[in-house]
C-alpha cells in the first residue's frame, strides 16, 4: 500500500508534467491539425479525466487501449505512410499490450473491405520489422489465416503487391509460418519469382530502415556506437537475441522524431532530471540508457513468464468471456464515435465510382505507365550518374515515377468526373459533422483535415510511403486519394524535415531530393496533363475549347520529355508551319496568276466601261483608229492608267528608281548599276563625248539595238565606244576573212542599205573613226575587229605620218 | 549668303511642287515617302537628286509624297490644280492605240503605224515638258517612242539651232536630259527660222525621209509612234511651218497645248481633208514659268556649255589645232546684198553654199563638223558634232579650237552659223 500510495503522487506529478508539456506547445502551434498520435493520447487523457473524481487513479487496462487502438485504426482507410508510421509509433509505445494489439489488427484485415485489407497488411508489415521481433510471434500464429484470406478476396490486380509483400518476409517470419501460407495460395512458382525479386530489393530495403534510425541515434551517442548499432541492426535480420534491444532502443527514440526540436529538448530535461528513478521509467515505458534497457529486459522475461502462467486460465476466460468482450467493443464504439460512422459513409460512395474508373481502363493505365518509364530512361540515367545514390535511389525513384503518373492520371480523372452538385454535397456533409461534433475538441480538429487540399499532400504521401515501405506499387490504391480523408500537409512537412537535415549532416553535403521531387512532381504534371488532353480529345466536346487552348499553349513553352505526348505536339507544330508556307505559296500563285497583259486588259476595259472606246464596232466617222479623243472623259482620274505605271510594275531600284515587272529585268539593271560604277571608279579622269554617229550608222544602230532589249543606258564612253565598235561595218573582202590583229573570223551580213555584204564590228585600222568612204583602200590598212583596234589616238599619229609621207 | 538648309514639303494627292533654280546656286532635292516623279520620271527613295542652276522643273505626285529639299531656290509654290489627269488620259489612248498596232492583223499600213503626236501652242506653254511625260509613260511601259525635237530656238537634244530626232529607249533623266549616243543632228545654225524658211523647211523634210527609212526598217520603233516637239512660233509664217510639219511627219494626233481656240479652229480647217488626223485641245499647266528674251539667251548658251562640259560638268573637253589649209567652212544661204541690179536680188538663194574665208571673225563661233564629202551634200547630211573657234593665227595659218571629243575630227567640212559661245 505504501508503495501504491508512492506511485499515485508521482502519476499525478507526471500529469502535470504532460500537461505543462502540451501547454508549451500549443503556443508555438496554435491550430496545428493533430496527428493520429495527438489523437490517441488525447483520447488516454480523457479517459483519466472520468476517472478523475476518485482517489486512486488506476493504470489504463489492456482492454482499454486496445479499444482506443481499434478507434485510431478505423482512420487507416488508404495506403497513407503518415498514418501507417503513427500507428506503428502507438504500437511501439503500447509493447506491453503488444499482443491485444496485434489482435485487432489481424482482426481489422479479416473484417476490412478488400480495398483496405492491403493497407492494414502494410500497417502489419512496418510494426513486424520496425517494432520487434514480440510481433512477429504475435502476428506469426494468425499471418496463414488473415494473409489467405486476404489474398483470395483482393482483387487480382493487387496479387503482384501481395506477392511481393510476401517475398520480403522471409527473414522476417518463421519458415513453417511463410510455407503454410505458400501451400495453402499455390505461389510456388511465383515465390521463386518472389524470392529473386525480393533478394534485390531487400538490400536496399535494409539501407532505408537503418539510415533513418541511426540518423537518429548519431545526435545522442558517439560515431562508435552509431557504428556499432549498425552493426546490430543487421544482426536482427538474422534472429540475434543482442539485436532485439537494440531495436527495442530505437523503438524507443522513435516518437523524439515526431516532436518539435522545444519538445525534444523539454523531454531530454526530464530524463536527465530523473535519471534514476526506476518507477518513472516503468511507468512511461521510456528508457534511453543501457541500465534502462536491462531493466526493460528483465520486465519483458517476467511479462513473459506471466504470460506462461495464465494461458490455461487466459483460454477459459477469452472463452467464457469472448461474448461479453465483444458486447462491450461494441457499445463503445457507437457511443463514442457515432460520427465516425457517418463520415465513412460518402467515403464508400466515392470509392465505389473510382473502383468503375479501374474497371473501365486497368490495361490502358499500364500501357500508358510502361510507356513513360520508357520515354523516361533519360532521367534514370541521370538519376544513376548522381554521385553517391546507389540502387537503392534508383528503385524507389523509378516506383515513385510509375506511382506518380499513375495517381495523376487516375486523379486527374476524377476531377474531370466531378460535378459541381457533388461538390456541394460534401461540402454541406462537412459542416454538418463540424456542427455535430463541436463537443469534441480532438474529434474536430481530426474533422479539419478532411477540409485540407488533398492534391499536394496525396501526392506526397504516395511518394514517402514509397520510400518506406518495401514495394512502392499501388496504382489502384492511390487513385482514392482525393476521395479519402486528406492528411495535413503541416504533419507531413514535419515528418519530412528532420530526415533530411539529418541526411544531410551525415553526409556533409546538403541532398537534393527534395528539389528532386518537386521537379519530378511538375514533370508529371506537365506529361499527366499532356496525356489527358491527348486521349479525351475527341471524346468530350464539352472539354474541347480548354485542351486545345491547353495545347496552343503547352506548343509555346516547348517539347515534353513524355514521348507520347511529343508526336500530337509535333504534328500540331507542322501544322502551324505549314500555314505560313501555304500562305506564302498563295501569295506566289495569286502573283502567278497575274495575267501578262493586265495592264492592257485594264486600260482597255476601263475605257470601254467609260464608253471612250469600242473595240468591236468602228463608227465610219471615227476612221480605222477607232478613237475619239473627249475632253471631259480626259478630265477622270483612271486609277488604272496611274497604276500601270506605278502597282502594275512593283519592282524597283533603289537607285534610280526604275520600275520592273520581274525579277529577271531587275537583275539585269542592278547589273548594269555594277558595270557602270566600276566604270567610274576605273576612270582615272572624266569622259569625254563622241562623236554622233553617222546616217548610216544610226539607221543600222537602230535596227540592231532594237532587236536587243538593253536594260539600261550608258553615257560614259567605254560603253558607247562598244556599242560604236558592234555597230561599225565594212564591205567584205575575200582576201581578209578574219582579223588582223585576233586572227577570228568576221561576222557577215548583206545591208539594204549599201547593198552588198559587209562585216559586222569591223573596221578598217588606219581609217579615222568615221566616214571612211572617201579613202583609198591602200591607205585604210586590213580589216579588224572595232574593239581589237589600238586606241584611236594610235590610229590618229599613223594617219598623220601617211598624210606626211604623201605630201613629202 | 546663307549656309544651307534643308527643308521638308509635303505634297497632297495630285498635287505639284514647281521650282525655279537660282542662276547660280545648285539644289538637292530627295523623296521620302510616297511616290513622286519629275516628267513622268519617278523618283528613287531617299537619293539626293542635284540640279544645276537655271534649271526649272516641278515634282509631281499621284498618291502623295513627302519631299526633302536642300538648297534656296529662286522661286517655288505647291499647286493643287493640274492638267495631269488629262495628260495621262491622253497616254492612255495612245496606249490602247499602240496595243492595238501590235496586235493587229490588218494589212492597211496606216493602221499598223503607232500614234504619231504633235504638240503645237505658245511659248512657254508647256509643250516640251508634256513631251517627256508622253515619252517616259511610253517607256515606263516598254515602248521605244521616237523623240523628234523642231524648236531651234530652244532645242532639247542638243545646242539651239539644231533639228533632231532621237529614239528613247529608257527614260529621260530629269537632269541630264535626253540621251545623244543615237541623236540625228541637221544643223539650221540660226535661232529665228524666219531668217531662212525655205533652208528650215528643207531640214525638216531630210529629217521626215530618215525617220521615214528608219520606221520602214523597225517595227518595233514604228509601232511606239513619235512624239514631236514644236516651237512657239505659231503666227504667220510659224503657222505655215506647223501645217507642213503636220504634214511631213504625217501626224495623227495634233494636239494644241492652251486655250488658242483660233489655233484650233485654223488647223481643222485647213487639214479638213486629211485622213486619219485628229485634233485635241490640252489645258496647259499655269505653274508653267514664262522667260524673258535676256532668259532665253543665257539659257541658250548654258545649254552649249552643256554640250561641251555636261550638265553636271562631268566631261573632258580638249583644245586642238588645225592647220587652215586642212579644214573648209561654209555658210549655208547667200544673203549679202550686192548691187542694185534686180538680177542680183533676183538670184538669192537661201540654200546656197558659201566658202568662208578664215579669219578673226570666226573667234567665238559655234561650227558644226558634217558628215558631207562634198560641199552640196551639206544641206541633206547630218552633222558629227561641234566644235568652238578660240583663236586664228593668220601668220601660222592654225586654228586653235575647243573640242568635245579626243578624236580627229571626222570630217574636214565645217558649217558656220551665228552661234557664239563665250565660255562662263
Amino acid at each position: 500500500m505504501d508503495s501504491e500510495k508512492i506511485l499515485n503522487p508521482r502519476l499525478v506529478s507526471i500529469n502535470s508534467t504532460s500537461r505543462k508539456g502540451m501547454s508549451v506547445e500549443l503556443p508555438q502551434k496554435p491550430p496545428p491539425p493533430p496527428s493520429l498520435l495527438d489523437r490517441f493520447k488525447a483520447l488516454l487523457n480523457q479517459r483519466e479525466d472520468e476517472f478523475g473524481g476518485g482517489e486512486e487513479v488506476l493504470p489504463p487496462s489492456m482492454d482499454e487501449i486496445v479499444q482506443l487502438y481499434e478507434v485510431v485504426l478505423g482512420e487507416l482507410t488508404f495506403n497513407s505512410k503518415p498514418i501507417i508510421t503513427d500507428l506503428t509509433i502507438i504500437a511501439g509505445e503500447q509493447r506491453e499490450h503488444g499482443e491485444g494489439i496485434a489482435n485487432a489488427i489481424c482482426t481489422r484485415i479479416l473484417e476490412a473491405p478488400v480495398e483496405q485489407k492491403l493497407p492494414s497488411l502494410y500497417l502489419l508489415d512496418s510494426i513486424v520489422k520496425n517494432i520487434g521481433r514480440d510481433y512477429g510471434r504475435y502476428f506469426s500464429s494468425r499471418l496463414p489465416e488473415v494473409f489467405c484470406l486476404a489474398y483470395r478476396q483482393a482483387h487480382p490486380s493487387l496479387h503482384p503487391s501481395m506477392r511481393h509483400l510476401f517475398g520480403t518476409w522471409s527473414s522476417v517470419f518463421p519458415p513453417p509460418v511463410l510455407r503454410k501460407i505458400d501451400m495453402q495460395l499455390q505461389l510456388s512458382s511465383a515465390a521463386n519469382q518472389s524470392s529473386v525479386g525480393a533478394s534485390e530489393p531487400s538490400q536496399p530495403t535494409r539501407g532505408i530502415h537503418v539510415n533513418p534510425k541511426y540518423l537518429r541515434r548519431l545526435e545522442p551517442s558517439a560515431a562508435e556506437n552509431n557504428l556499432r548499432g549498425i552493426n546490430s541492426s543487421a544482426r536482427v535480420y538474422g534472429q540475434n537475441s543482442l539485436g532485439g534491444y537494440n531495436d527495442f532502443e530505437d523503438q524507443l527514440e522513435s516518437p523524439s522524431s515526431l516532436s518539435s526540436t522545444p519538445d525534444g529538448f523539454t523531454r531530454r530535461s526530464n530524463d536527465g532530471a530523473n535519471p534514476s528513478n526506476q518507477a518513472f521509467n516503468y511507468g512511461m515505458g521510456r528508457a534511453t540508457s543501457r541500465d534502462d534497457e536491462h531493466m526493460e529486459w528483465r520486465r519483458k522475461e517476467n511479462l513473459g513468464q506471466g504470460n506462461d502462467h495464465e494461458r490455461p486460465r487466459a483460454l477459459i476466460d477469452a472463452y467464457g468471456v469472448d461474448t461479453s468482450k465483444h458486447v462491450t467493443i461494441n457499445k463503445p464504439i457507437r457511443d463514442m464515435n457515432g460520427m465516425h460512422s457517418k463520415m465513412v459513409t460518402p467515403w464508400q460512395n466515392t470509392e465505389e465510382e473510382e473502383f468503375d474508373w479501374e474497371d473501365m481502363s486497368p490495361t490502358l493505365d499500364r500501357s500508358r505507365a510502361g510507356e513513360f518509364l520508357r520515354s523516361s530512361v533519360p532521367a534514370l540515367g541521370s538519376v544513376r550518374a548522381r554521385p553517391r545514390v546507389g540502387n537503392t535511389s534508383d528503385f524507389h525513384l523509378d516506383s515513385d515515377i510509375k506511382n506518380g503518373v499513375s495517381h495523376q492520371l487516375r486523379e486527374n480523372w476524377s476531377l474531370s468526373q466531378n460535378y459541381p452538385h457533388t461538390s456541394n454535397r460534401v461540402d454541406t456533409r462537412a459542416g454538418k459533422d463540424l456542427k455535430v461534433l463541436a463537443s469534441s475538441v480532438g474529434l474536430v480538429s481530426s474533422n479539419s483535415e478532411f477540409g485540407a487540399p488533398p492534391f499536394d499532400s496525396i501526392q506526397d504521401v504516395n511518394s514517402r510511403f514509397g520510400r518506406a515501405l518495401p514495394d512502392g506499387t499501388w496504382p489502384h490504391l492511390s487513385a482514392r486519394g482525393p476521395n479519402s480523408l486528406p492528411v495535413p500537409s503541416a504533419h507531413l512537412h514535419h515528418l519530412a524535415n528532420p530526415g533530411n537535415a539529418m541526411s544531410n549532416r551525415l553526409q556533409g553535403k546538403p541532398l537534393y531530393r527534395p528539389e528532386n521531387q518537386v521537379s519530378q512532381s511538375h514533370l508529371n504534371d506537365m506529361t499527366q496533363q499532356n496525356q489527358m488532353l491527348v486521349n479525351y480529345l475527341p471524346s468530350s466536346s464539352a472539354m474541347a475549347p480548354r485542351p486545345m487552348q491547353s495545347l496552343l499553349t503547352h506548343v509555346s513553352h516547348g517539347y515534353p520529355p513524355h514521348g507520347s505526348t511529343i508526336r500530337p505536339s509535333l504534328s500540331i507544330q507542322g501544322g502551324e508551319a505549314m500555314h505560313p508556307l501555304s500562305s506564302g505559296v498563295l501569295s506566289q500563285i495569286g502573283a502567278s496568276n497575274q495575267p501578262p497583259g493586265g495592264a492592257f486588259s485594264g486600260l482597255i476595259g476601263s475605257l470601254m466601261a467609260q464608253g471612250l472606246i469600242s473595240l468591236n464596232n468602228q463608227p465610219a466617222g471615227q476612221g480605222p483608229l477607232g478613237l475619239e479623243f473627249d475632253a471631259d472623259m480626259l478630265k477622270i482620274r483612271n486609277e488604272s492608267a496611274i497604276s500601270a505605271l506605278y502597282g502594275d510594275l512593283p519592282r524597283q531600284c533603289t537607285t534610280c528608281g526604275l520600275r520592273f515587272k520581274c525579277q529577271e529585268e531587275h537583275s539585269k539593271h542592278m547589273d548594269w548599276h555594277v558595270t557602270k560604277n566600276r566604270m567610274s571608279k576605273n576612270h582615272k579622269q572624266n569622259p569625254s563625248r563622241k562623236w554622233f554617229v553617222s546616217a548610216s550608222m544610226w539607221l543600222s544602230g537602230a535596227e540592231a539595238l532594237g532587236a536587243e532589249a538593253v536594260p539600261g543606258f550608258l553615257p560614259t564612253e567605254p560603253t558607247t565606244e562598244k556599242k560604236d565598235d558592234e555597230d561599225m561595218a565594212v564591205p567584205a573582202d575575200e582576201d581578209q576573212t578574219s582579223c588582223a590583229l585576233c586572227g577570228e573570223p568576221f561576222e557577215d551580213f548583206y545591208s539594204d542599205e549599201t547593198e552588198e555584204w559587209m562585216y559586222k564590228g569591223a573596221v578598217y585600222m588606219n581609217a579615222p573613226e568615221e566616214s571612211t568612204t572617201d579613202m583609198d583602200k591602200s591607205q585604210l590598212g586590213p580589216i579588224v575587229h572595232a574593239k581589237c583596234r589600238p586606241e584611236s589616238n594610235g590610229g590618229d599619229m599613223e594617219e598623220g605620218s601617211q598624210r606626211k609621207k604623201m605630201r613629202s | 549668303m546663307f549656309g544651307p538648309q534643308i527643308r521638308r514639303v509635303k505634297l497632297e494627292k495630285q498635287s505639284e511642287l514647281r521650282i525655279e533654280l537660282q542662276p547660280t546656286s545648285p539644289l538637292r532635292l530627295r523623296l521620302l515617302d510616297g511616290k513622286a516623279e519629275i516628267f513622268g520620271y519617278e523618283l528613287p527613295h531617299e537619293v539626293w537628286i542635284t540640279f544645276p542652276p537655271l534649271m526649272t522643273f516641278a515634282v509631281f505626285t499621284w498618291y502623295g509624297a513627302t519631299i526633302e529639299i536642300d538648297g534656296i531656290t529662286g522661286n517655288e509654290y505647291i499647286s493643287c490644280e493640274t492638267p495631269m489627269v488629262n495628260y495621262l488620259g491622253l497616254h492612255n489612248s495612245l496606249q490602247v492605240q499602240r496595243h492595238r498596232v501590235t496586235s493587229s492583223t490588218r494589212d492597211s499600213a496606216s493602221s499598223q503605224e503607232g500614234p504619231r503626236v504633235i504638240i503645237v501652242g505658245d511659248i512657254d506653254s508647256g509643250k516640251s515638258t508634256l513631251a517627256k511625260m508622253l515619252l517616259n509613260w511610253a517607256v515606263k511601259d516598254g515602248w521605244k517612242p521616237t523623240f523628234v525635237d523642231l524648236n531651234v530656238g530652244q532645242s532639247s537634244i542638243t545646242i539651239p539651232g539644231t533639228i533632231a530626232a532621237a529614239p528613247i529607249k529608257m527614260l529621260v533623266d530629269p537632269v541630264e536630259g535626253f540621251p545623244l549616243d543615237k541623236a540625228l543632228i541637221h544643223y539650221f545654225g540660226l535661232t529665228n527660222p524666219s531668217v531662212n524658211l525655205r533652208l528650215y523647211r528643207t531640214l525638216v523634210e531630210e529629217l521626215a525621209r530618215e525617220l521615214k527609212e528608219e520606221f520602214s526598217a523597225n517595227a518595233e520603233s514604228r509601232a511606239s509612234g513619235m512624239v514631236i516637239d514644236t516651237m512657239g512660233f505659231i503666227v504667220r509664217e510659224g503657222y505655215a511651218l506647223l501645217l507642213h510639219a503636220i504634214r511631213t511627219f504625217n501626224a495623227s494626233l495634233v494636239i494644241v497645248v492652251g486655250q488658242e481656240e483660233k489655233l484650233v479652229y485654223d488647223l481643222k480647217k485647213n487639214l479638213k481633208f486629211k485622213k486619219n488626223l485628229q485634233v485635241l485641245n490640252l489645258e496647259k499647266s499655269e505653274g508653267v514659268f514664262s522667260r524673258s528674251s535676256d532668259f532665253r539667251k543665257t539659257l541658250r548658251n548654258s545649254n552649249i556649255q552643256n554640250y561641251f562640259y555636261g550638265v553636271t560638268n562631268d566631261l573632258t573637253v580638249y583644245t586642238k589645232t588645225v592647220k587652215f589649209s586642212d579644214v573648209q567652212v561654209y555658210r549655208i544661204g547667200d544673203f549679202r546684198v550686192s548691187g542694185s541690179t534686180s538680177a542680183h536680188q533676183r538670184g538669192n538663194d537661201p540654200l546656197k553654199i558659201t566658202l568662208v574665208t578664215i579669219d578673226e571673225h570666226l573667234v567665238n563661233k559655234v561650227l558644226a563638223i558634217s558628215y558631207a564629202i562634198k560641199p552640196d551634200q551639206i544641206i541633206s547630211s547630218i552633222v558629227a558634232g561641234f566644235v568652238c573657234i578660240k583663236n586664228v593665227d593668220i601668220s601660222e595659218e592654225r586654228i586653235t579650237y575647243v573640242s568635245p571629243s579626243a578624236a580627229e575630227l571626222p570630217s574636214k567640212i565645217l558649217i558656220l552659223g551665228t552661234l557664239t559661245w563665250h565660255v562662263t
